[in-house]
C-alpha cells in the first residue's frame, strides 16, 4: 500500500465535499431544462471550468500519458494540432454559433429541424453508439490508475470499477447539470493545479537532460519527429488535421457550448479553454514519457505487465506512486477522482439525453418535464452498466488514444460534418446526409472490430489500420454527401432551416 | 538539440504557462458566475412554483 493516513484524508474529504454540492442542488431541479442544461444560465468563466474539468479527464491523463510512453515527444504534435482545432472553432463559431443561435438540446435535434425525423433518429443512434464506445474504456482506465497509485492488489480491479461508477452515478442521478457544473468547478481547481505540480514532480525526479536522451536512444529521431515516428508518421497527422475543424465538438463539450447565455459567450468559451487543451495534451504525455525514461533507466524497476506484455497505459501510475511525496500523492488521487468523475457525469448525462430527447421524444412527444427527467435517469444508469461491461470485455487494438480517435472519427466524418453542411450548404439535402452518416457510422467499426482480430490475410491489414480508415471515412462521408445532395435536389429538395432574424441565420 | 526537440521544449514549456493562466483566471471569474447562476435558478424555481400554485 502506497498511501498513509494523509494521503487517505484528502482523498476522503473531496468526495464529501463533492458530494454535498450534488445534494445541496438538488432543490434548484425545477424542470427538464434546468435539469439537463443548468437553465442554459452559464456565464463564461463557469462555462470553461466545467468544459475543462469534462474534457481532462482521468482517462485523458492515462490515454496521453501512454501516447507519451509510446511515441516519445512526437506525440506533442497531438496537443498541438488539438490547439489550433480549438482555437479555429473559437475565432470563426463554426459549427457552435449556429447550433447555439438556434436553441437546441443536442445535436441530433438540428436533424430534425434540417433534415427529417428518421435522419434525426440515426444521427442520435450513431452519435450514441460512438460516444458509448468511446466511453467504454473510462471505468477500466480509471480503475486502473487508482489501483497503482493507491497501490492495491491487481484482483481489486473489478471490484475498484463497480465502486467507481456508483460514486459518479449517484449525483449524477440526483442533481442533474447544475450538480454537475458545480462539482466541475471545485474539481477544475483540483485538478488544474495537481497537473501542474506533478509535472514539476515527474521532470525533476528523472531529470529533463536524461528524458531527451531516453528517447533518442528508445525511438531514435523518430521519437521528436512526428513524421518519423513508426507509430504517427504521416498518414496520422493528416487523419487529425482534417479532424481540425470539428475539435471539441464531441457531444458533452458541446452541450456546454448549448448551455452558454449565447453565443459569442460559447465562441469566448471555445478560444480561452483551448489554450488549456495544449498543456491537457503535453503534461501528461511528458508523465508517460518521464515514466519511460525512469523504467529504462533502472531495470531493477519493474514495469507493470499484463498477459506478460509490458502493460504501457499502466506506466504512469506505477511512476507517480513512486515518486510522488505523501499528500501530493493523494492530492493527485484526488484530482484523478475528480478528473474521472467530472467527466463521467458529463459523458453519462449527455448520452442519456441524446438517448431521451432524440430518440424516445420524438415517438413519444406528450412526455412532461418529471417523466423525462426520470427517464434520463434511468438512461444514466444503464449507460453506466453497459460501460462496466465494455471495460471488462474489449481491449483496444492500438493505444487507448487511437482507439478515442477512431471513435471520435466515426461521429465527427459522420454527424458533425452533416450537420456542417446542413448549416452551410443551401444543397444539403436527406439523401445526401443518410448516405453520409451510414458510411461514416459504420467504416470505422471495420477498425474497431476486425483492427485485431485475425480474419483478415496479413497483406490486408492496412485496410482496417486506423490511420487509413480514419482518413477514408472523412474522404467518403464528404463525397456522399456532396453527390448524394447533388443528384436528388430535384426529388428530394433541400429543407431551410428556421431563420432567427435577429441572428441573421440562413440557410 | 535538433530543431525538433529544442520545438518541443518551448512547447511545453508554454503549454504549461497557459495552463496557468486559465485556471487562474477561470476560479477567480468564476466565484461571480456561480453567484448568477444559482440566484437565476432559485428565481426559476420559484417562478415554476407560483405557476402551479395558480394552477391549482
Amino acid at each position: 500500500m502506497n498511501f498513509i493516513w494523509i494521503d487517505w484524508v484528502t482523498v476522503i474529504a473531496f468526495l464529501v465535499l463533492t458530494t454535498g454540492i450534488a445534494m445541496a442542488t438538488r432543490r434548484l431541479i425545477s424542470d427538464y431544462d434546468s435539469f439537463l442544461l443548468a437553465g442554459r444560465t452559464l456565464k463564461l468563466y463557469l462555462a470553461m471550468a466545467t468544459m475543462g474539468a469534462t474534457e481532462l479527464g482521468l482517462v485523458t491523463l492515462m490515454y496521453f500519458s501512454q501516447q507519451g510512453y509510446s511515441s516519445g515527444f512526437s506525440a506533442f504534435s497531438i496537443g498541438v494540432i488539438a490547439l489550433i482545432g480549438f482555437m479555429f472553432v473559437g475565432r470563426t463559431g463554426f459549427i457552435i454559433k449556429g447550433l447555439r443561435d438556434l436553441e437546441v438540446h443536442t445535436i441530433a435535434e438540428f436533424f430534425g429541424l434540417r433534415y427529417n425525423r428518421s435522419t434525426q433518429l440515426i444521427a442520435a443512434v450513431i452519435t450514441f453508439a460512438a460516444g458509448l464506445m468511446n466511453m467504454g474504456l473510462f471505468l477500466v482506465l480509471g480503475a486502473k490508475f487508482l489501483l497503482y497509485m493507491v497501490g492495491f492488489p491487481p484482483e481489486m480491479l473489478p471490484y475498484m470499477m463497480v465502486g467507481l461508477l456508483l460514486l459518479v452515478l449517484a449525483y449524477t442521478v440526483v442533481g442533474g447539470m447544475v450538480s454537475v457544473v458545480l462539482t466541475d468547478y471545485v474539481q477544475f481547481l483540483i485538478l488544474f493545479s495537481s497537473v501542474v505540480f506533478t509535472t514539476y514532480f515527474a521532470i525533476t525526479h528523472v531529470g529533463y537532460d536524461t528524458v531527451v536522451e531516453t528517447v533518442q536512444q528508445e525511438y531514435g529521431a523518430g521519437g521528436f519527429d512526428p513524421f518519423l515516428s513508426e507509430d504517427l508518421g504521416w498518414l496520422f497527422i493528416i487523419w487529425l488535421v482534417i479532424g481540425i475543424p470539428f475539435s471539441g465538438m464531441w457531444p458533452p463539450a458541446l452541450s456546454r457550448a448549448l448551455s452558454t447565455v449565447d453565443s459569442e459567450t460559447s465562441k469566448k468559451l471555445y478560444s480561452f479553454v483551448g489554450l488549456s487543451f495544449l498543456g491537457r495534451a503535453l503534461m501528461p504525455m511528458m508523465w508517460g514519457i518521464c515514466a519511460l525514461t525512469y523504467f529504462a533507466g533502472d531495470n531493477s524497476i519493474p514495469l507493470p505487465l499484463i498477459d506478460g506484455e509490458p502493460d504501457t497505459a499502466a506506466a504512469m501510475p506505477a511512476y507517480l506512486s513512486q515518486i510522488l511525496p505523501a499528500g501530493v500523492r493523494g492530492l493527485m488521487v484526488a484530482a484523478a477522482l475528480a478528473a474521472m468523475m467530472s467527466t463521467f457525469d458529463s459523458y453519462l448525462l449527455c448520452w442519456s439525453s441524446i438517448l431521451v430527447n432524440d430518440i424516445v421524444l420524438p415517438l413519444r412527444p406528450e412526455m412532461k418535464d418529471s417523466e423525462k427527467i426520470k427517464l434520463t435517469r434511468i438512461a444514466v444508469v444503464g449507460c453506466g452498466i453497459f460501460v462496466l461491461s465494455w471495460g471488462y470485455l474489449y481491449s483496444p487494438p492500438e493505444t487507448f488514444f487511437r482507439f478515442m480517435a477512431i471513435t471520435g472519427t466515426m461521429y465527427s466524418a459522420s454527424v458533425l460534418l452533416t450537420t456542417a453542411a446542413g448549416l452551410y450548404w443551401k444543397k444539403a439535402n436527406t439523401v445526401g446526409t443518410l448516405a453520409s452518416l451510414v458510411v461514416a457510422g459504420t467504416l470505422p467499426l471495420t477498425t474497431i472490430f476486425l483492427g485485431d482480430s485475425d480474419i483478415l490475410p496479413q497483406a490486408y491489414r492496412w485496410m482496417v489500420e486506423d490511420k487509413v480508415v480514419g482518413i477514408a471515412t472523412f474522404v467518403s462521408s464528404f463525397a456522399c454527401m456532396v453527390i448524394g445532395s447533388l443528384l436528388t435536389q430535384s426529388s428530394h429538395p433541400p429543407k431551410a432551416l428556421p431563420t432567427r432574424q435577429e441572428e441573421g441565420i440562413t440557410i | 538539440m535538433s530543431g525538433w526537440q529544442t520545438l518541443w521544449t518551448w512547447t511545453l514549456g508554454l503549454s504549461v504557462v497557459l495552463f496557468f493562466v486559465v485556471e487562474v483566471v477561470v476560479v477567480v471569474g468564476g466565484v461571480g458566475d456561480i453567484k448568477d447562476m444559482l440566484s437565476s435558478l432559485r428565481q426559476h424555481a420559484a417562478d415554476k412554483e407560483d405557476e402551479s400554485k395558480h394552477e391549482e
